[in-house]
């Protein structure tokens, strides 16, 4: 009874506010990265005036499809990753003229990690072993960075598609494996079944995971997931204005307290046009067919 | 504390599973279990763990009286438990019933606590070719132990992997009846899918052909008669809860495969003694209900320790606890795992206490007005598909879905459903888990 009262009360308190505020379509379930992003989001910026309705679609053609046929002025948190292949990406992928009319800013970035079951693993010792391929457990939507920048390191690799990260892990820990990939943020996780992260898809060390290139000598390939807001039906002011406020929002001292308990880079100190450049890599070079 | 009302949500929609005929719990899950998806987990599972074990206790007397299995793993109470009670020896296999049942969960939660050492070596589970042995033991199980003809069973294989192969599988990379049609690109909603070809199905034979006749029932308590029986039979729920603690770990037959395969080791040895003289021996039903109730507690344990859900209704909690903040992990379940198991023991107290002392308050039930149980029963088949629709905005959807799935449910209505919603829900996995298997030894 309290469940459904809190439920017809809120429906009210929505009914109410949706004159007012932006539609913030969550192309997600209420979990992983794009939800948490966007609910820091919506409170963030409900401080500093910006009323936004969290629209929960469950999955990025879902939400996708909501973006596109609402007439409500609405911001999306899109995710780069979501287009980097062919087949992850339909129903959910931005072209390379949607993406020029509806990108608005960068919000945060998000590095993979190379992770091995057991502690103690030197890369220098895998690439002495040229003759093995080695396998990589990973979820879909990061298989092609697995291989990409492995291959680029000078391993021999095929990638082992899951589900989701949870169950690439325990593939891992089970012996199905030899490493697996996913965001770094999997680290601690990994550390307390026994493994380690042996390097990250970051320019330094991330989180006391050392980077690419200082175990490799090879720079990332498309190794940050950028996270970034699009928008529709806004005018070019509303446009101005929504624009400003995530920039303010995400560079703000709070955020980045936030974004450092979540495992996210923020974007400080970082030029806009190259983020943008980046995360249209995304959609004009990284998409590839699986 | 937050925990009482939950559980005892779980134990009355238990009842009611246990006393309706196919609203099993899978159906009560996905209604009523809606409203119990909060900040933590620990609320769906209490609801979980109560209706879980309470349709047991209740379903085993609505099989003895009325010679109706609630559940398929009713089926040998029916066999065994129905003769009892025309003999009218109804008393005495609804209380000896109950307490092998009350005993076979604590022996089988003492099980665990002794392999407990060894329970590391549970990931191994997740292995990927112990997973495609163990889906593939799962499904041929499902196939002999099913009431269907092997080639009935094999159609009914074929609809459930179409119906769950819809829509964009991102793993192996295909895009499979969607008609480029992004609402079909997640695939079919779980709900009207079951809700179309199991569900219906099984309300129509329980309502259309396999209706016994009704009859007052009057259930005379005797607490030293049924303990003396029960105590006769004690070695009997001993290994029974361990057959039962073992097949609750098997994917998808869990407490049917408990109860059927305790029943038939039991019956064996009884006919084997020269003890079987005919439907309606006690040790045999003993065997079955105790096994039943020891796989409640370790159909339990994948969900909890691996995350992986192994009946149609722990799919369902799956969802539900992934739709809490906190979500499904190892390290939440061992911090309040002491709180899981004083919810379970509670609710198997009061659960012998609804199945033993108060059995004639329980099936009282059964004097409502028909027309009330009609309208009560069409609540709970239309209510969730219409929420959950009107939920994620896909009405129309979901509806139409619902209706495709009742006509495929009431074209097989006078067979066994359950390999359409089983194949259907693990389907993806199925699949998914040969591919890898694939990639890994093969390519």
């Amino acid at each position: 009874m309290k469940r459904i009262l809190t439920m017809a009360i809120a429906m009210v308190a929505i009914a109410t506010t949706t004159a007012s505020a932006i539609e913030l379509v969550i192309p997600a379930g209420n979990k992983g990265g794009i939800y948490t992003i966007s609910k820091h989001l919506n409170a963030e910026l409900a401080k500093i005036g910006v009323e936004t309705n969290m629209d929960v679609q469950g999955s990025c053609p879902k939400g996708m499809a909501k973006f596109r046929s609402t007439d409500k002025p609405s911001i999306y948190i899109a995710s780069s990753a979501k287009n980097s292949s062919h087949t992850f990406v339909k129903g959910c992928d931005f072209t390379e003229a949607a993406f020029e009319e509806q990108y608005v800013a960068p919000a945060f970035m998000a590095v993979m990690a190379l992770c091995t079951p057991k502690k103690g693993v030197k890369f220098s010792d895998l690439k002495g072993q040229g003759w093995k391929t080695y396998t990589i457990g990973t979820d879909a939507s990061r298989a092609w960075a697995a291989q990409a920048n492995m291959e680029a390191a000078g391993l021999k690799v095929k990638t082992v598609n899951y589900k989701n990260s949870s169950a690439a892990r325990a593939g891992m820990m089970a012996g199905d494996v030899d490493f697996f990939w996913s965001n770094a943020k999997e680290a601690p996780k990994v550390a307390d079944a026994g493994g380690e992260c042996i390097l990250a898809t970051s320019a330094d060390d991330f989180n006391g995971v050392p980077g690419m290139k200082s175990v490799t000598g090879v720079d990332p390939i498309g190794g940050s997931n950028i996270y970034w807001v699009a928008a529709r039906n806004m005018d070019a002011a509303q446009l101005k204005s929504i624009k400003a406020a995530v920039e303010q929002v995400v560079t703000s001292e709070a955020t980045q307290e936030w974004a450092k308990s979540k495992w996210f880079l923020t974007i400080n100190g970082k030029s806009a046009a190259d983020l943008k450049a980046e995360a249209k890599d995304y959609v004009t070079v990284f998409t590839v067919d699986r | 504390m937050e925990l009482i009302f939950p559980t005892i949500a779980g134990i009355l929609s238990g009842v009611v599973a246990g006393l309706i005929p196919g609203i099993g719990i899978t159906a009560l899950m996905i209604s009523v279990g809606l409203f119990f998806v909060a900040d933590s987990p620990l609320v769906v599972l209490a609801y979980y763990i109560g209706l879980l074990c309470a349709s047991q206790y209740v379903g085993s007397m609505l099989a003895i009286s009325f010679g109706l299995p609630g559940e398929s793993s009713s089926l040998p109470a029916v066999k065994e438990g129905y003769p009892l009670f025309q003999q009218g020896k109804g008393s005495l296999a609804i209380g000896t019933t109950a307490i092998s049942s009350f005993f076979g969960s604590f022996i089988s939660m003492a099980l665990f606590f002794a392999i407990l050492p060894v329970a590391e070596y549970l990931v191994y589970i997740w292995n990927t070719n112990m997973l495609v042995i163990i889906f593939s033991v799962a499904m041929l199980l499902t196939f002999y132990i099913s009431d269907n003809k092997l080639w009935v069973s094999l159609i009914m294989t074929a609809i459930g992997v179409n119906l769950g192969m819809v829509g964009i599988n991102m793993t192996i990379g295909t895009d499979y009846l969607t008609f480029d049609q992004w609402w079909l690109y997640s695939g079919l909603p779980m709900i009207p899918v079951l809700m179309g070809c199991f569900v219906l199905p099984e309300l129509w034979k329980a309502q259309f052909e396999e209706r016994a006749e009704t009859k007052e029932i009057k259930f005379q308590l005797d607490i030293k008669d049924n303990l003396k029986h029960s105590r006769a039979s004690w070695g009997v729920i001993t290994v029974h809860s361990v057959v039962g603690f073992f097949c609750g770990l098997v994917p998808a037959l869990t407490t049917k495969l408990a109860s059927n395969l305790s029943y038939f080791l039991q019956k064996s040895k009884e006919v084997r003694y020269n003890n079987y003289t005919g439907p309606g021996n006690l040790k045999s039903l003993i065997a079955a209900e105790t096994s039943n109730n020891a796989a409640t507690f370790s159909v339990l344990l994948p969900l909890l320790f691996l995350g992986i859900p192994i009946t149609t209704s722990e799919f369902i909690l799956y969802d539900h606890i992934q739709d809490t903040t906190t979500g499904l992990n190892l390290e939440y379940i061992l911090n309040n795992f002491d709180i899981l198991l004083a919810c379970f023991v509670a609710t198997n107290v009061i659960c012998l206490a609804l199945a033993w002392p108060m059995a004639n308050t329980c099936l009282a039930v059964y004097r409502l007005p028909a027309r009330t149980m009609y309208l009560v029963t069409a609540f709970l088949v239309l209510f969730p598909i219409i929420y959950t629709g009107l939920l994620e905005e896909q009405l129309l959807f979901y509806v139409g879905t619902f209706i495709l799935c009742s006509v495929i449910g009431m074209i097989f209505r006078r067979y066994d459903t359950m390999p359409i919603v089983f194949v259907f829900l693990i389907s993806r996995e199925f699949i998914e888990g040969f591919h890898r298997f694939y990639v890994i030894n093969v390519l």
